[in-house]
């Protein structure tokens, strides 16, 4: 009986030595891919890079001066090649869960980006909480080589300032992988996808003396927006339009607008609060969507002179603001429906939503009928706080 | 007295050996007994005017009140006596054994014996003998009085609300410091002794009617089997009478405070006094008990209820910070925060162990310390924790052998083991966090909840005298929540546990008022 007790704890132990820890790697055998990018080649193949963090020059105290982190490039068939390839170049596991940002090429996502989206859905180690984003005008590897400021890692501070500009500013938008996929799914929606763009000189950039000095002679911002067809890229939004697609798609939290005042000047809004409602409905068998915006905003910025104690000066900028609102609504809605003819909008949701029967009917070809729906755009717009101050300082400087 | 060398036979001549009458004989017979022992002291006592009667006073010096002796006994003997009314007792040929335990000795316990056997029991644990010529009787008085610790703060169990004294080494202190608690005629006290040799006190206590009769019955059934030369501390009794030898976990309570022992006793437990040691046990104990402090129930019941959850929060600190630190690092590094997972990581740039083995050898290093900590002189103290910290904090980081971040989790652990009111459920958990930390290591999470269920099944099969260990979670009792993760108001506990009580379960009436309300 004893000898039975000791012969099984034995076993348990000596086995648990023998499991050779699968999968198990210190925190010092990774590689941590904190941004990837993939770009087609001449030659039909991937290019994928990798940018991966040097740890040791993160950490508080230390680091040698070399850059805080690192490229890795190669070439491969596949991405997954490319990416296994390089750990020939590198002396540590590519580790991929924590990557904050993907960037695709403009060539290659004007092909179509479904093929290299494989990969990213079917890996286990990676989440799919990063962003996507396309390179505008250059290659998608040089939005990984320019040195930024503020945080050590370019790819956490594209992350970050994707992060805060969506919440701070309308026309920028994030679109983590999940989003992305269900919108490749979705019959009734067609992806849009944040871009980046690299300014000033590349070169020096790619040093890490951009970060030595207080105006950085290289930087990469996201302003645009990038409309997709199914996978594949069609075109761009400006500011414009991409405010209006944001609206649209309810992803306004807070953001800044301006309009012109009655007698000249301008007046600045801050918007706190934008809700939309999309629905719609079917007249003689044909899809009409209703979008109802209701937007609630201070006034943060007056140049002009405008009595602001008075109610009426309010309801004249409620009703500016209206007629500027509808204007870049519209401005995005016509784009997609007569440049793009791509629901972007996820029309064919509400559509979908309010008449399933119509929708079957529609959804072989949406996209020509979404060219071709009337949508009826109304908003209402209440402008409550006007600041520490009530009028303009301007009304107090005598002429 | 032939040399005998059969104990067992030693033994029962021993037994058997009655007193002699001729009180020269007796003498011998103790001195060769006590091997002519240095501390024994034996006094030629005529009595009488006329010297008519022979006595010896015999007794261990230094387990006697001298004093007392001599104004209670020798005093008493050579003058107090009224010679004429002894001289008359002698003529009439009283018993003057009795004769004198009545009229004489100014003494409060009296006992008389005719055997050596309890004769030298009696001896040994201060008591004064009194032989008289041409009797085979002897008398036995209690005036044992030995140098003994005064009644001081608890060393190990701290309050900052609450009594300030805890148990001493002696028994009738202690036993009496229960009763001043407790002035009830239903506290029961059950004196026995145990080991063979060292012939100790032990005295069971509990509330009849309270009190479980057969949890009573079942400490004494155990008691009865012990069976060992000596009992030095009360750990010896837990180890015979603990339900499961092979446990890590404790199913006998013990404390050095009054207030907990009379606490408990109310609960209807049963405690096990040790002549010798300030530790008392209780049975049957509860996993829960051993996360309850005595405090608890003295400050308002918001803040021990927080405090216990606090204290939960520390056991699984104790218990799991270095296989979580060691898991999450090594299997799950998707787990963290993309910024936290950089900082570990250059935090373990150049660090030669895997962190399975940088975290043995910080857990270890710490367990050294902290019993070098215990047992060194008191002198040398500071020198050690000061090597000690600078050792394991500064330089094993600044010369690359173990992580900053290990360091940080090496003493949260450490202190969160300190946050147990009871020491040995620390023991527990220290012993049970490297299983973990190499299941960890091998199996990642998985390993570790593996090793939980583990626990947690082997915790649900444990009984104390046969109240389940993990009561009143499983079995559920939810009437008896009501003092476990949080402590309701004292007004709103009017039962005691269910089941280590079965009978006698109000503890205050239903009426007992809440709090009144200012009108």
């Amino acid at each position: 009986m004893k000898c039975k007790v000791v012969l099984t704890i034995l076993t348990v132990l000596l086995l648990s030595l023998a499991t050779g820890c699968w999968n198990r790697s210190e925190l010092n055998d990774l590689a941590i891919t904190v941004g990837l990018s993939i770009d087609r080649t001449d030659n039909d193949r991937y290019l994928v890079s990798a940018q991966i963090v040097e740890p040791g020059e993160v950490a508080e105290k230390g680091g040698s001066g070399r850059s805080p982190v690192t490229l890795f490039n190669e070439t491969g068939n596949t991405v997954m090649e490319a990416i296994r390839k390089m750990t020939t170049n590198s002396p540590r596991k590519i580790y991929m869960a924590h990557l904050r940002i993907l960037v695709i090429g403009e060539e290659l996502a004007r092909e179509g980006i479904g093929d290299v989206l494989d990969f990213m859905i079917r890996d286990h180690e990676l989440r799919t909480d990063f962003f996507v984003a396309i390179a505008k005008g250059r290659k998608a590897k040089e939005m990984l080589t320019i040195m930024t400021p503020l945080e050590k890692l370019p790819a956490v501070k594209i992350y970050k300032s994707m992060t805060t500009s969506q919440n701070n500013w309308a026309p920028s938008l994030s679109v983590t992988l999940d989003k992305l996929i269900a919108d490749l799914a979705n019959e009734g929606k067609h992806p849009v996808l944040a871009t980046l763009e690299a300014t000033g000189d590349e070169k020096a950039g790619n040093n890490k003396s951009n970060m030595e000095r207080i105006d950085v002679p290289a930087s990469i911002s996201s302003a645009s927006l990038a409309v997709f067809k199914k996978d594949k890229l069609v075109g761009w939004l400006n500011e414009t339009e991409s405010k209006g697609y944001n609206y649209i798609i309810n992803k306004i939290s807070t953001t800044l607008g301006f309009m012109s005042c009655p007698n000249g000047g301008k007046i600045a809004v801050q918007v706190v609060r934008s809700n939309v409602k999309v629905k719609a409905r079917t007249v003689d068998g044909e899809p009409i969507v209703d979008v109802d915006l209701r937007v609630k905003q201070n006034i943060s910025e007056v140049l002009c002179r405008i009595d602001l104690t008075k109610e009426e000066t309010f309801a004249e900028i409620d009703r500016r603001s209206v007629q500027k609102l509808e204007d870049i609504l519209d401005s995005a809605i016509v784009k997609a429906q007569k440049q793009f003819k791509s629901d972007i909008f996820g029309f064919g949701d509400a559509v979908h939503r309010a008449n399933p029967r119509l929708w079957k009917k529609l959804r072989k070809d949406w996209d020509r009928h979404f060219a071709i729906m009337p949508v009826h755009v109304k908003v209402k717009v209440q402008t409550t706080l006007s600041g520490t101050i009530n009028n303009s300082l301007k009304n107090l400087i005598k002429e | 007295m032939r040399r005998n060398n059969h104990p067992e036979r030693q033994e029962a001549a021993k037994q058997t050996a009655q007193l002699h009458l001729d009180l020269h004989h007796n003498v011998q017979h103790i001195r060769q007994t006590l091997g002519n022992s240095g501390d024994l002291v034996v006094r030629d006592l005529p009595i009488g005017a006329n010297e008519q009667l022979h006595s010896a006073i015999i007794y261990t010096d230094g387990l006697v009140d001298t004093t007392s002796i001599q104004s209670g006994v020798i005093e008493a003997l050579m003058s107090g006596l009224d010679q004429d009314a002894l001289a008359n007792a002698i003529r009439s040929d009283a018993d003057m054994l009795n004769y004198l335990s009545n009229h004489a000795l100014a003494v409060e316990q009296i006992n008389e014996t005719d055997t050596f056997d309890e004769l030298i029991h009696s001896l040994l644990s201060g008591n004064v003998i009194l032989l008289l010529n041409g009797y085979d009787r002897g008398l036995f008085i209690n005036l044992s009085k030995y140098e003994h610790r005064a009644i001081m703060e608890p060393a190990v169990e701290t309050v900052v609300r609450g009594p300030r004294e805890s148990f001493t080494e002696s028994l009738r202190t202690n036993t009496a410091l229960i009763r001043r608690k407790i002035k009830d005629q239903n506290l029961r006290l059950d004196n026995r002794m145990i080991g063979r040799i060292t012939k100790t006190d032990i005295a069971v206590m509990y509330m009849k009617g309270i009190a479980d009769d057969h949890v009573v019955e079942q400490v004494h059934s155990r008691l009865d089997q012990i069976d060992i030369d000596g009992i030095l501390e009360s750990g010896y009794i837990e180890a015979y009478i603990q339900d499961v030898d092979f446990t890590p976990f404790p199913t006998v309570y013990n404390t050095e405070r009054p207030d907990v022992i009379a606490a408990e006793l109310l609960e209807g437990k049963v405690v096990i006094l040790v002549d010798g040691t300030p530790f008392v046990l209780v049975v049957p104990a509860l996993f829960i008990s051993f996360l309850h402090s005595a405090e608890d129930y003295y400050q308002r019941a918001d803040i021990s209820s927080l405090i216990r959850i606090l204290r939960f929060i520390g056991l699984f600190i104790s218990l799991l910070a270095p296989s979580l630190y060691i898991a999450i690092t090594t299997f799950h590094q998707e787990m963290l925060p993309t910024q936290l997972l950089i900082g570990l990581a250059s935090q373990r740039e150049g660090i030669p162990f895997p962190a399975f083995i940088e975290a043995l050898v910080m857990e270890i290093v710490f367990e050294v310390l902290r019993e070098a900590g215990l047992r060194m002189p008191r002198a040398v103290g500071q020198a050690v924790s000061i090597v000690g910290t600078l050792v394991i904090g500064q330089a094993a980081v600044n010369a690359g052998i173990v992580s900053a971040a290990m360091v940080i989790v090496v003493s949260i652990t450490a202190i969160a083991s300190f946050i147990y009111p009871a020491i040995n459920m620390s023991i527990t958990m220290r012993m049970l966090r490297f299983p973990l930390m190499g299941l960890a290591a091998s199996f990642g999470m998985f390993g570790i909840f593996l090793g939980l269920m583990v626990l947690l099944l082997h915790m649900s099969s444990l009984k104390s005298f046969g109240v389940p260990y993990t009561a009143p979670f499983s079995p559920y009792i939810p009437d008896d929540l009501k003092d476990t993760v949080i402590r309701k108001p004292l007004w709103l506990m009017n039962t005691r546990p269910r089941l280590i009580n079965r009978r006698n379960i109000i503890r205050q009436g239903k009426t007992s008022p809440p709090p009144a309300k200012p009108k």
